[in-house]
Order: C-alpha cells, then structure tokens, then sequence
C-alpha cells in the first residue's frame, strides 16, 4: 500500500515535470529548470519507494516485498495516467495527498 | 504498443493529431528504395513491420491465452464456485495434524491398494483437502476433494472448473483427460515468442515512449484514441507483460529447448534427463524412481502423519505446510515427502522435507540452491502468483485484463488503419473516412484479407467472453448425472465459441456492419448478467445466502460475473445498430478508467472494420 502511495507521488512528480502535462494541470507553461526539479524529485521518489519495499516490515521476505512494488509500480502509473486525463487541475494535490499517506502507510507497516 | 506499426498513407491523408503514427509511409517508400536514407529510422520501421505482422499472425490466439490465463489467477476460486458441493466447508486450524491424518484414512479405506498419494491441505483459498492418487506404478492420478473436519469425500459434480481455463492458456486442453497436449504447449510457445517480439519490436517502434508516457487523449477520437490506448496500455505494464511472457517460455525451456539438456546430461544409455530434472527440483536423480507403464509397485505401508507433521513445522521454523506426498523411492522404500506452502516465498517450487513413511524419521531435504536453478523458480513463481494476497491476486488480474485489452486494441488498431486507407478517396484523413462512411456515403467493400481480419476480431474479441460465460453456464445447466459432464462443459465452450466464429464470418461477408459487435457481445452480457439468477435457480450457493452469511469468496464470484455482464452488455448497447454515432461527444463521455477508455471508439471500428 505504502509502495502504492509512493509511486503515485513519484510519477505525478514525473508527469508534472513533462511540459503538456505541467501545462495542463496548472494552467501555465512550466520553467525548464522547474520542471527538472519535478522529474529530479519523481525519480528520487521511485528509489525511495523501492528502498522502502525492499525493508518490509514483518516476517515478509525482501523479495516479495520487491514483487509487490513492481506491481505497484505500474498500477500507480495507470493511476497517474487516469489523473492527467481526467483530472488534471487535481495531480498537484492528489500527488501530495498520496506522499503524505504513504509516508503514513510506512510507518504504520501497510 | 506503437505510433508506427501502421500502414502507410501519403503525407497529405495524416490526421494533424496523428503525427507519431505515420511512419509508415515512409516504411513503403524506403522499402522501394535501394537503401534507407537513415539507418536509426530504417531500423524503427524495419521493426514496426516486424510489430505489426508479428502481432497480427497469431494475436487472436494470444488473445485467448492471455484472458485465459487471465482468469487463471483465480483458478481455486473457479474451481471452489464450480462445485457448490463444496460450500459449507469450514476453514480448520492448519496446524492440527488431524485433518491431514482423517483424509488419509479415508483414502486408505476407500483404496487400500493405493501406491502414490499427493494431499494438498486446506488452506485459506481453498477449504478441503485435495487428493490425487493412482494404485498403479505409472499411470493417471484420480482426485479426491475431502471435508477437513471429517476426511469424508465429497461428492462434488464432474467438472474441470477453473482447470480448464489454465489448462488451456498453456496448452490449448480441449478435453478433461488431455489429448494433443504436447502440440498444444508448442503451439502456445510459438505464440509466446511472437508475443515477445511484438513486445520488444513495439518498444523500439514507439518514437515517444518517454513523451507520451501518460498521454492519453480519449477525447480525439478514432484512430488517435486507440493508439493512445495501444500504448498506455503497452508501455505502463510493461514489466508485467515482458515478466510473463519470458516466464511462460521459461517454464516449458525443456520442451522448446532440449539441446542444452542432450549436450550437458549424456548419460550411459542416452540423454539422462531424469539427472536434469532431478537437478532442477534440487533432488537426487538415484532416488526418482524411473518406471515403465505396466510396471508393478507394492502398496503403500500404513502412515503415521501427526509426528512427521511436527517434525516438518519445527524444521520450518513454523513455516505453513502446503501438501503431502506418500510414495515409493527409486529402492522401493516408501517415503513421505512434505512439501511447504507455495506462498511463503516467490521461488517456485518451494523447499520439501523427506521422511521414512514407516517409521517417520527425516531422511533428507530438497531444495534448488544453485543460481540458475534459483533464477529458473523464481521466474516460475513469478508466472505462478502463488506468492500474491487478495490485493497483489487483483492487481495482476487487471494486468491481465489489461494486456487482453492491448492485444485486442492492437488487432483493432490493424483494420481501423487499413480501412482507413481503402477510403482515402472518399476523405482526407483517416478519421474523416470513418465519419463518411456514418454519415451513410456507400463505400467500396474492403479486400477479402480484411474483411477475414475483420471477422476473426469479432468471433475472437467478443466470441471468448461468450464462450466463457456459457461454460460457465454450463457448469450448472448440465444435469448432474450427464455421462462424460466434464467433457459436455467443454463442449458448451467450444460450440458457442464456433456458433460466434460463424456468425462473425456471416457478417463479414454476408451484412457488414455494426450488428457483428454488438450481437455476440450483447449475448455475452445477458449469459454473465444471468449467471448469479441461474445460480440462485439451480444451488444454494448463490447471493441471497452468502451476501448474508458473508462469504465472500462466493459472493464476490457472483458479483464480478454480473459486473462482466453490466460491462459486455453496455458495450454491446454502445454498438448497436442505428445509434448515430457520436464520436467526439461520445468519446468525451469516456468511462473513468484508462482500460475502458479504449472502447468509445468502438463504433467507428465496428463500421470500418466490417467493410461497410
């Protein structure tokens, strides 16, 4: 769950990061040196995410504990992709809201 | 998966919006000349021909095997909603070594001449105590379902239940006892391996992998709708579609590739295969008896199971035990091997103890240690899901479905281009071909290879869900007492499946037009949307008892089969003959998932697909 949460946050970080996107769900073209942050900041997210599955909490081998994340993985970036196209205005908070809770997930061992 | 895996259009027919997908008009041109005029493009197209023709030649079978192995992933949940014998069955403590001592004896009584047992025990997907045992020293197993509480067999009806759908998605079973199955796994292998190349030739082919990663833009309609959903689709679970493609070639690598066994394992009468496999499970080769069909094996002695039990789960270090195997080593000593769960890690096959069956003392471990080996199982795991809770079961599920919906937009993708280009002369654009030809301008009939493509897509993309749904009809229409019921299951799949094969090819040839979708997908919707009233007509399983009693295993099957058919059926309603399509409106409307969203530009595909 947390490895959902986190991978949300990190590709609408990345998805923020790439101009049409950015474009559409603020309103206005992003600065180049902004937009690197974003996409900076996604991949950060991913590792994080990655290194946080790969310390499960429990007797869950580290190897499941990968498995689940790729899975998470790709359903974050359909989620992502659901948002950007349906919901755009929505991404900037969506994404903070699901970094907040995965966070929160993690510490609570989800 | 890709923007230019289509055919080619002069640069004056491009849909402004479709900029990435015409490629191939430059593929036609270089093909004629000597030699591209850049590599890197020549490269991309070179492989987007490779993609489409790869995709194309057997997508309808990798269709099939992939919503088959699709359903796959709940194949206990099948087989436990397909024998409403089952139901009532309570979950027992998986530590009491009763439940698995009570079945045996049961077996015992019922067989006393049995030579081979394998006792899979409850466990939380799955409420009884599975047997499968044969008194022969070489022959077929039988299965015996038990009651844990008691180890009563049940009587449970004839039927291959979820079985089938994983028998055939790797090789192609039409029959309960297997017939063809050798050619069917070659069969799916090749398949596979086109799967493979159309993965990998899709990804190079795709020009904007990177920029269009969460592009999808239902809204434009028409060709640029499915691309988009051809690509989301592709490129998001990617992972998964590639892990499960090699997995499934990797599994069967002794069938497909046995050169590397015949070199490395000469033996003195041959190849010692029996060494390999052996090796592969981390077992000794001395103790895997090897017997020829007839040969006669002395009955198994009688077995004490609580302490070797115990034993098992002390070594384990309280590690679930998964099943149970009594049988005859290679010295005629009968040993117990007890295997744990397949869910504790993702390595498949999972580690087995080894005891004396006549006195219970441990004698050995087996285990795969070595890193090929160890690479070998986890791939298998991986393909498996054993390892996956509810949660992880669901989202691979989706994964599934959504690799169906790839292939099939994919196979679309091939016929809206090409019928696109048979109307040029009609419009500008590919889009506004599709818009002519609603609008009622009579067009030219398509060639006879697409209008063939045309048809398969239909009896294929809407005739599985209905041969689906009607097997699983079946399974509670056919009387109980019907001789041979398992097989007259299949047979009620087959048939409906050629019933839409005809109906499709009718169409295609004889009135083409929306009518080919819309039908057999409306029948598909009605057969799911029943099969929750149909249950609730013939058992006592259905949703007025366990939505109340809260079990949701079975009530929750009931319900994805009436959300299948609310699905198939506003599909079917969504394609009817004589809606005035919409296009833009319609697609603005698009469902909220990115997996439905391929579908509102069905219609278009229903009239030009059809060669109206």
């Amino acid at each position: 769950m947390s490895a959902f949460l986190l991978c949300f946050a990190a590709w609408s970080a990345m998805a923020l990061g790439m101009d049409r996107h950015h474009e559409d769900a603020t309103g206005r073209e992003g600065a180049a040196r902004r937009l690197q942050q974003l996409r900076r900041a996604g991949w950060l997210l991913l590792l994080l995410s990655l290194w946080l599955a790969a310390h499960p909490a429990g007797g869950m081998p580290a190897s499941l504990g990968v498995t689940a994340w790729a899975v998470a993985l790709s359903v974050a970036a359909l989620a992502v992709t659901a948002t950007v196209t349906w919901q755009p205005h929505r991404t900037p908070v969506l994404a903070g809201v699901a970094l907040v809770a995965g966070l929160a997930a993690w510490a609570w061992g989800w | 998966m890709t923007s230019s895996t289509l055919p080619s259009q002069t640069p004056a027919e491009r849909a402004p919006a479709a900029t990435a997908a015409n490629t191939a008009s430059e593929a036609a041109r270089s093909a004629k000349k000597p030699k591209a005029p850049n590599d890197r493009e020549g490269f991309r197209q070179a492989m987007s021909w490779l993609h489409t023709w790869a995709g194309l030649i057997l997508g309808w079978l990798l269709f099939a095997i992939f919503l088959t192995g699709t359903l796959s992933f709940f194949k206990n949940e099948f087989n436990l909603w397909m024998r409403p014998e089952m139901h009532g069955l309570q979950p027992v403590d998986a530590t009491d070594p009763q439940v698995a001592q009570k079945a045996l004896d049961a077996l015992v009584r019922r067989v006393p001449n049995v030579t081979q047992w394998i006792m899979h025990l409850p466990d939380d997907r799955d409420p009884a105590v599975n047997i499968l045992w044969r008194d022969t020293g070489n022959g077929r197993f039988e299965t015996l379902r038990m009651n844990p509480q008691t180890g009563e067999a049940i009587d449970a009806r004839q039927t291959m239940g979820g079985d089938f759908f994983y028998r055939f998605h790797f090789e192609l079973r039409t029959a309960q006892k297997g017939r063809w199955t050798l050619e069917g796994r070659w069969v799916v292998g090749v398949a596979t391996m086109l799967m493979f190349v159309a993965l990998i030739s899709g990804v190079i082919t795709h020009r904007r992998i990177f920029k269009d990663f969460f592009t999808f833009r239902p809204t434009k309609g028409g060709q640029r709708a499915w691309l988009d959903a051809h690509n989301v689709s592709g490129v998001l679970v990617l992972p998964f579609y590639l892990m499960i493609t090699f997995s499934g070639l990797m599994i069967f690598h002794t069938l497909y590739m046995p050169a590397g066994i015949a070199t490395a394992y000469k033996g003195e009468n041959g190849v010692d295969s029996n060494a390999y496999f052996a090796d592969l499970q981390g077992e000794k080769a001395e103790s895997r008896p090897r017997r020829r069909p007839g040969d006669k094996v002395e009955p198994l002695p009688a077995i004490a199971l609580p302490s070797i039990l115990t034993e098992a789960r002390t070594r384990w270090d309280g590690g679930r035990i998964g099943s149970l195997q009594a049988r005859r080593d290679a010295k005629g000593r009968a040993v117990v091997e007890v295997t744990r769960h397949e869910g504790d890690r993702l390595q498949y096959r999972p580690p087995r103890l080894l005891f004396d069956a006549s006195i219970g003392q441990w004698l050995d471990q087996a285990d795969a240690t070595g890193p090929a080996v160890k690479t070998y199982g986890v791939l298998y795991g991986l393909h498996m899901a054993r390892f996956a809770d509810i949660g992880l079961r669901w989202a691979l599920f989706g994964f599934g479905l959504l690799g169906s919906l790839m292939i099939a937009t994919g196979m679309v993708l091939w016929s809206v281009k090409r019928s696109a280009k048979s109307q040029t002369q009609a419009s500008r654009t590919g889009i506004a071909a599709n818009k002519d030809n609603r609008g009622g301008v009579v067009p030219t009939m398509a060639p006879f290879g697409e209008r063939l493509v045309a048809a398969i897509n239909i009896a294929t993309l809407a005739g599985l869900p209905l041969a689906c749904g009607v097997y699983i009809a079946s399974n509670r229409l056919v009387p109980l007492n019907a001789e041979g019921r398992a097989d007259v299951e299949l047979a009620w799949f087959f048939s409906a499946w050629g019933l839409a094969l005809l109906w499709a090819l009718a169409c295609a040839v004889v009135r083409p037009g929306r009518m080919g979708w819309s039908v057999p997908l409306g029948a598909a919707g009605l057969v799911w949307g029943l099969l929750p009233v149909i249950n609730a007509l013939t058992t006592h399983t259905h949703l007025g008892v366990t939505l109340p009693a809260g079990e949701w295993v079975w009530a929750s099957m009931d319900l994805a089969f009436l959300a299948t058919g609310l699905l198939l059926g506003w599909l079917s309603w969504r394609l009817r003959p004589g809606l005035a399509p919409k296009g833009k409106a319609a697609a603005a409307k698009a469902p909220r998932t990115s997996t439905a969203a391929a579908l509102p530009a069905t219609p278009d595909v229903s009239v030009s697909t059809s060669g109206a």
